[in-house]
Parts: structure tokens; C-alpha cells; sequence
């Protein structure tokens, strides 16, 4: 992850946008509530410039 | 110490001098550059009988091939044998990766360094050796060292390495008169085996090489600094890049690149016609072939932290597209993070090998 973070942070691409996180099957609230951070975090980030590119 | 020339031929001394590691059994067996017939190419040749070192060519100013992968298709497990391989710095720190990585074992390999101060590209070395008199290697080289350094690969015009490190023995001509001797640094019991080699080290060597570092550490400085301006954002890299038709051939060349199935050949991007026409009603429009910048993103992911610059993945490029230039300039953003140089330090685990609780953070 450090690599991949330090290559798209070059291309200008902030920490946010990808992340990793091991969580077990049994926990259900500690799942919601990372998906629903990260929703909330990347609404503020706008959408992806990925987006309306040709490639990616 | 240096070696006196016979005759006041070049070749003719180093073919003697490699002769002599196999007659004298210091090595069963040697892995070395050779001119092939008229000396217009050269490739690394694998010699048992000392009588087929003919046209050794250690010196001669063209990489075609990196000996590291070379070396590791030969010790895919034990050859038996102790063998030599006479190599250029980026050979060898390529050749310390792939041990590092498993991909290549160093038990019965002796490493002979040779002095390089940069390659040409493939077809640049043919027009030099389509002259009358072929390649003049001590006019060549005192070119270069007088700053005559326009027609190196652009990889060899920025490497602070010059001398090989971690080999058993170097050979070399910086800072010696190359109408009179060759550089040899080797332990004594092999010099007293071979019955070879006098002297100090020449007065000159040390300073010259140190200058010849400083310099190429300078320009690449001066090169990372361009690139930091010329790939700020994936559109910039997409402008680069756009160019690539996916032939895989920096991937080929690669001498760090050691998977037997690289993912980009299997049927995970062998993607239905339906997913092209998802892909393309999304964005309004996709460029075809899709995802070469995918496949540059993912070598640089699999392996930039071993990268030792080379720069043979720009020279195979068909499209003279900036691969080396990419690799050079993340690979040195990803290798900060860890602390780690690649192909330097024998020891240094590289970081794919070890597991640490706590990820780094990039800086």
C-alpha cells in the first residue's frame, strides 16, 4: 500500500482515494462505519479524475 | 595493481588474462562479453574451452542485453560448476536484486567487474563499428571522459556507478593508459595463481572516478527535478504514454521483471466486448488498446522499489516512450520511503520481503 500510495500521490492523487483495511466477518459496525467514512470523505473530494478519462 | 599489455594489444591481454582464470581453475567456467565474428554485435557468451575466448569485449560501449537475467537462468539450481561472470555495474546490482528476490543464487558464482562509464544505444554502436578499423576503445572511452557524453543512453548519462561493487575481482581503465596496462583489483591468492598484475593502484584512478560520480550525481539531480515538473498528474502521464501499444517489451528487457506469467498476458485483462462497451458508454469514449497506462501503473507497483536503472526498458521501446524516466523518477520517491537503495548493499532486505505491523507512510 505504501508503494501504490507513493506512486498516486506523485500523479497527484490523494491518500483517500484508495485504502485497505482488514476487518473480520464479526464485525459488522466496525464494516458500516468505515464505508460510511469513506463515502463521506470522498463526496468531499468530488468525483474521481478518472472519471471522464479515456484510459483507467 | 594493473596488467601490462601484450604486444600493446587490448584484446589480446584481456583474452589472456580470462584464459588464464579457466586454465588456472580459478573459475570452471566464464560468462563474458565477446565480439561476434566481424565485431560489428557482441552478446554474452557462456566459455568452457579457453581457446574460444577470442574477442573478449568487456570494455566495448553497448548493453545489449542485462547479464543479470543471464546469470539467473543459469543458476535456477546449482550448475555444478563455479562460474565467472564479467559484468557492468547495473549487471550486477540488477544480478543482487534478483538474489535478493530468489530469482537468481550467488553460491557458485564469482562476480568480475568491469568499469563502465555508459553504453550507446543498439544501432548508435553499429554506425561506431561500421567504420574500417571497427571500435577504438581507448579513443571511445577518453571521449566520454572528456565530457563527449551526447550519444549515451540517456540511463548511462545520469549512473554514479562506474565501479562494480561487491565482486570478487574488477577489471577496468579509468584512470589508467589504456596503451599500456588494464586496472585489476583482485585478491592476492588469485593474483599469485594467475602470476599476474603489478603495482599501486594508478595515481589518477580514485580522483577520476570520484569526479565521474560527482558529475553524474549532479545531472541526476538536475533530471529527477524536470521529471518532477513533467509528470505532476495522471493526464501528464497519459499524454506521455498515450503512445504505447502494449508490446510488453520493457517488461521483456527488464531484468527485475522475473515473473514466469506476468498478469497482463493472463485472462484477467482479457476483458467480454460487453465490458469494452460499458467502459466507453461511461466516459463517452475510451482509447483502444485500453489500460497501457494500467500496465505501466502496475509494473511500477510490482517492482520500482528493485529498479536499478538500467534503462534498458527505454531502449527497447519501440515508441521511444519515457519508461526510464518514469521508473527513475518514482522509483526514487518509493525507495526514499523505505530507506532503500537497490543493488548496493547484499544485506538490505527489499521491502516486498519484509513485514512490519505498522504500514510507512508515504511522504
Amino acid at each position: 500500500m505504501t508503494i501504490l500510495k507513493t506512486i498516486l500521490n506523485d500523479l497527484g492523487i490523494p491518500d483517500g482515494r484508495v485504502r485497505l483495511k482488514w476487518i473480520s466477518a464479526s464485525e459488522g459496525r466496525e464494516f458500516a462505519s468505515t464505508i460510511t467514512n469513506m463515502v463521506d470523505e470522498l463526496k468531499q473530494l468530488g468525483p474521481s479524475p478518472f472519471k471522464t478519462m479515456w484510459e483507467i | 595493481m594493473t596488467i601490462p599489455l601484450k604486444d600493446g594489444n587490448l584484446v589480446e591481454t584481456l583474452n589472456g588474462f580470462f584464459q588464464q582464470l579457466l586454465e588456472k581453475n580459478v573459475v570452471d567456467a566464464l560468462i563474458l562479453p565477446q565480439a561476434i565474428l566481424s565485431g560489428k554485435s557482441y552478446a554474452h557468451t557462456l566459455v568452457k574451452d579457453p581457446s574460444q575466448i577470442k574477442n573478449s569485449a568487456p570494455f566495448l560501449p553497448v548493453l545489449m542485453v542485462n547479464g543479470a537475467k543471464v546469470v539467473s537462468s543459469l543458476t535456477r539450481w546449482d550448475p555444478g560448476q563455479n562460474i565467472g561472470v564479467v559484468l557492468r555495474a547495473c549487471e550486477i546490482r540488477a544480478l543482487i536484486e534478483l538474489a535478493k528476490l530468489k530469482q537468481a543464487n550467488l553460491d557458485r558464482i564469482v562476480l568480475i567487474g568491469v568499469d563502465c562509464v555508459g553504453t550507446v544505444e543498439a544501432a548508435e554502436f553499429e554506425k561506431m563499428a561500421a567504420g574500417d578499423d571497427g571500435i577504438k576503445v581507448d579513443e571511445y572511452i577518453s571521449g566520454i571522459l572528456s565530457g563527449n557524453t551526447a550519444n549515451l543512453r540517456k540511463a548511462c548519462q545520469m549512473c554514479p556507478y562506474p565501479i562494480p561493487e561487491n565482486t570478487a575481482m574488477n577489471i577496468g581503465f579509468i584512470g589508467v593508459d589504456l596503451n599500456q596496462e588494464v586496472y585489476l583489483r583482485a585478491a592476492d591468492e588469485v593474483t599469485k595463481q594467475l602470476g599476474i598484475g603489478e603495482g599501486d593502484e594508478p595515481a589518477k584512478r580514485e580522483q577520476i572516478v570520484s569526479k565521474i560520480i560527482e558529475d553524474k550525481k549532479k545531472k541526476r539531480e538536475e533530471f529527477l527535478a524536470e521529471l518532477k515538473e513533467k509528470f505532476k498528474s495522471v493526464p501528464d502521464l497519459l499524454n506521455e504514454f498515450a503512445r504505447c501499444k502494449r508490446c510488453f517489451n520493457c517488461r521483456q528487457e527488464c531484468p527485475i521483471c522475473y515473473c514466469k506469467e506476468c498478469i497482463f498476458l493472463t485472462n484477467i485483462f482479457e476483458h467480454k466486448p460487453e465490458q469494452y462497451m460499458k467502459w466507453a458508454e461511461r466516459k463517452g469514449a475510451i482509447k483502444l488498446p485500453y489500460e497501457t497506462l494500467l500496465f505501466h501503473l502496475t509494473r511500477l507497483n510490482h517492482m520500482v522499489f528493485s529498479c536499478i536503472e538500467c534503462g534498458l526498458c527505454s531502449s527497447a521501446c519501440p515508441n521511444d516512450l519515457p519508461v526510464y524516466d518514469l521508473f527513475l523518477y518514482m522509483g526514487k520517491d518509493v525507495q526514499d520511503v523505505f530507506d532503500y537503495i537497490p543493488g548496493v548493499n547484499i544485506e538490505d532486505e527489499p521491502p516486498v520481503c519484509t513485514f512490519k505491523e505498522e504500514e510507512l507512510e508515504s511522504r
